[in-house]
């Protein structure tokens, strides 16, 4: 696909908070999230003339910043791997709120996921995924992601949902 | 996914609120930062080829590229994008191509449309999109469950079980497997393959197969002393590069533990594309692969850039089946291997298409593909595959998508099928040449097809939306199937399992009449004795136990009539316990065993038995409990 700044900016501007989102909830502080997004950026705009459609940007797009979450992660979790539950702490402590400004619930709710549930969730929050493509991307069965994300879905739902009755798990809100 | 799941996802969306997004982020900084960026446009693909192929390509590359500049300069193609193309083709999907320029010709079709589509459409709208949105709506839970006809047999002659399969005697691969001695499974690290001795009621690991970096093991067999694993291997070299769709190859590895303790390898076939599934018969392994065209930059003259190879070498045309439509990107790859000489391809086949599931029979490969058109229709191919040799047969299609693998099924020559279209559901029976012999529409309005079970004259299957139907279908008259019963209980059952003579399991969830609380996992036995009356005999609720695998994939399920008993791994707010149960008439179901599931590696936990000992394993914990009074006994981490 031909692509100019201006036009791959245009399309960036319908999904770049979703982009963010998902790097902030993957990346758990905004400067590694705005590091990821901005990467992948220039990768997807290197890359542009691959992609098929326009239609197809947001979901490439994804693809592309999952990858490079996982790949800062994993590099992280070597140099730092204390580090990496400050967002946790700061999420279920209440801290850093003004810096964060990513709704609280949300993220106590991602703090009781894995790593791969907070990524199959956040594809499919985010990105709008299918279990299929996710599969694709993380490189899971599609029955496998089903499941997980069925279990991490009910795993927030717990945090997310409010007057949960005794002895059932409500998708409430 | 379901319509609960979906609407919790919108919900987590909405409630994540605003954030500020970081200054360098927006939209306005973005393009001011690409706009200083040197672009690179260098078409980059050496990596399968060679140099001079490489070098050929480059320039055939920026030629093509500068032509396709010219015509972006234009609108005049935005019409023809935005009408509804007709996408049907006069094939049925039979015809083999006769030269690779045939080929190229769909894929042309298909790169000018989504050029036609870059140019003209700019709303999300796009063909893609509408079709993703029907699939969250309508087909996302298809697929979620499966059945096997046979796994309660296997173990009753032999001491051991084996993998729960959707067709008897059509193997299956899985991430555990015992030969009845030794248990072999799946390490967190999807690299390597532990061999465990079992001998004296002790756990002793004996060795380990260990693929190199770039091989993900998906599953595997252990089959006549051999080991075969599975998967994908992936060259993050190309994918760090922007080629995505071209980074994965599918594999099947072959090691000889005649000798578990020194496993040597025998051989190894490739083929282009991600693992999609294998099926092992009659001593022949099929792997099938889902290979996509990048189609950016390839001319017809660059084959390998667009044709699926097999062990390095390419298909030949005639071994190619053309689309039923007029454009198409993707392939089917499907090859045979003689498990006597693992390092060659026996037949190789590829379908040219849009991309499908598949159900494999006692003698055919019957690959599926929902077809996106105005109408929801499925298309389906029948392909023979006696001893290893594939060939294409008949092709026919049916109205609406099929959910699962259990929603089709062949039974003396006839394949029966249960679709969803729209608001209703539809059962259809189709002869040899896939042609239709009788159909029953306009069932269950409103609700689509959950789970389905068909054996013999006689199918079941589960619509929901509130409440369960499970419908008895009588299938004796190939010209006129008959819906004999309908019963309708509160929940919905995910997977259903024949469990003796006139007996039907089915494992949901229990839902209040509101159908968004969910009261936990649950149990149904169904008396089918009399298909037109059946009735819900038993039920058992797993209070706080949320969701078990069994409901998405049926390997999960160890259930053995001859033992009596029905095993799966299950979430509770704890975390993952194994159960089992037992059945009995009078008493119902008894849990047996409930158990921790330790470890809280990737892998998903299976239940087997070898003799009287039964091993819950997840990754690189085993553990082993007596089967007399379900009491821990030995456990190893490898």
């Amino acid at each position: 696909m031909k692509c100019d700044a201006a036009k791959f900016a245009g399309m960036y501007e319908m999904i770049y908070k979703d982009l963010y989102r998902f790097a902030l909830c993957m990346m758990r502080n905004p400067q590694d999230a705005e590091d990821a997004v901005s990467e992948s950026v220039v990768r997807g705009y290197e890359h542009v003339s691959s992609l098929r459609s326009e239609g197809a940007f947001k979901s490439w797009m994804f693809t592309i910043l999952s990858n490079v979450c996982r790949k800062k992660l994993a590099v992280m979790a070597k140099q730092r791997p204390v580090s990496e539950i400050e967002f946790f702490e700061e999420a279920l402590d209440g801290s850093g709120e003004e810096t964060m400004n990513l709704s609280l619930d949300v993220r106590r709710a991602f703090a009781v996921l894995s790593e791969e549930e907070q990524m199959i969730v956040g594809l499919s929050v985010f990105g709008g995924y299918q279990s299929k493509e996710i599969g694709k991307i993380l490189k899971l069965k599609d029955g496998t992601v089903r499941s997980k994300r069925s279990r991490a879905l009910e795993k927030m739902s717990v945090i997310l949902s409010v007057g949960t009755g005794q002895g059932q798990t409500t998708y409430g809100y | 996914m379901n319509q609960r799941e979906q609407e919790y996802i919108n919900k987590i969306h909405e409630v994540s609120g605003d954030v500020d997004v970081p200054k360098a982020l927006e939209p306005e900084a973005i393009e001011d930062m690409l706009e200083s960026r040197p672009k690179k446009s260098v078409w980059k693909k050496s990596y399968t080829a060679g140099i001079a192929a490489a070098c050929c390509l480059l320039i055939c590359g920026i030629a093509y590229g500068t032509l396709r500049t010219d015509k972006w300069a234009g609108t005049e193609n935005i019409s023809a994008a935005k009408e509804e193309t007709d996408t049907k083709s006069d094939h049925t999907g039979l015809q083999t191509a006769e030269s690779y320029e045939d080929i190229y010709g769909y894929l042309e079709e298909y790169i000018e449309q989504q050029k036609n589509y870059d140019l003209g459409v700019y709303t999300t709208e796009t063909a893609e999109d509408s079709a993703w949105d029907m699939e969250m709506a309508a087909g996302s839970a298809a697929s979620e469950m499966k059945t096997m006809d046979a796994a309660e047999e296997s173990g009753a002659s032999s001491d051991f079980s084996e993998t729960n399969v959707r067709q008897e005697g059509v193997d299956e691969a899985d991430v555990v497997k015992t030969d009845g001695r030794y248990l072999y499974t799946l390490r967190d690290n999807g690299r390597a393959v532990a061999i465990v001795d079992t001998a004296g009621g002790e756990l002793r690991a004996v060795s380990e197969v260990e693929l190199e970096k770039d091989y993900t093991i998906w599953e595997f067999y252990v089959n006549n002393g051999q080991l075969i694993l599975t998967g994908e291997k992936y060259n993050d070299e190309i994918a760090d590069q922007g080629w995505y769709l071209n980074a994965s190859n599918t594999f099947a590895v072959t090691y000889d533990v005649t000798d578990p303790a020194k496993p040597k390898k025998m051989g190894e076939v490739t083929q282009s594309g991600a693992y999609s599934s294998s099926r092992m018969a009659g001593g022949c392994l099929y792997l099938f692969s889902q290979y996509y065209v990048d189609g950016a930059n390839i001319t017809a003259k660059d084959t390998e850039y667009y044709i699926p190879s097999v062990n390095g070498g390419l298909i030949p045309e005639d071994h190619i089946y053309l689309p039923c439509t007029k454009l198409a990107n993707q392939y089917e790859v499907i090859c045979s291997v003689d498990m006597e000489k693992p390092d060659e391809i026996k037949d190789s086949k590829a379908i040219f298409a849009d991309g499908g599931e598949l159900y494999v029979s006692s003698n055919n490969i019957y690959w599926y593909e929902r077809q996106w058109s105005n109408d929801v229709y499925t298309t389906i191919r029948r392909i023979s595959y006696k001893d290893g040799e594939l060939e294409a047969e008949a092709s026919g299609t049916v109205d609406g998508y099929i959910h699962d693998s259990f929603c089709i099924d062949e039974y003396k020559g006839y394949l029966r099928v249960i679709t969803t279209e729209g608001d209703t559901n539809s059962v259809y029976v189709l002869d040899k040449k896939l042609e239709k012999t009788g159909s029953i529409t306009g069932l269950a309005e409103d609700e689509r097809v959950y789970s389905a079970r068909l054996l013999g004259d006689t199918g079941y299957f589960v619509t929901y939306r509130e409440t369960d139907p499970l419908f008895s279908v009588d299938f004796s008259d190939p010209k006129n199937p008959k819906i004999i019963g309908e019963l309708k209980i509160p929940g919905f059952s995910e997977y259903l399992h024949f469990y003796g003579e006139d007996k039907l399991l089915g494992i949901g969830m229990d839902t209040e009449e509101d159908g968004f609380t969910t009261n936990g996992v649950k149990l149904s036995m169904f008396d089918i004795s009399d298909s037109t009356d059946v009735k819900e005999v038993q039920k058992y609720v797993m209070e706080n136990v949320y969701s078990a695998d069994v409901m998405y994939d049926y390997k999960a399920a160890l259930i053995d009539v001859g033992k009596n008993i029905i095993g799966f791994s299950a979430y509770n707010g704890d975390g993952e316990s194994y159960y089992v149960f037992s059945y009995d008439e009078n008493k119902g179901f008894e849990c047996l065993m409930e158990e921790m599931v330790n470890g809280n590696g990737y892998q998903t936990a299976r239940g087997v038995y070898i003799d009287a000992t039964l091993y819950v394993v997840k990754g690189n914990i085993i553990e082993a409990y007596s089967m007399e009074d379900y009491q821990k006994v030995d456990d190893i981490i490898l």
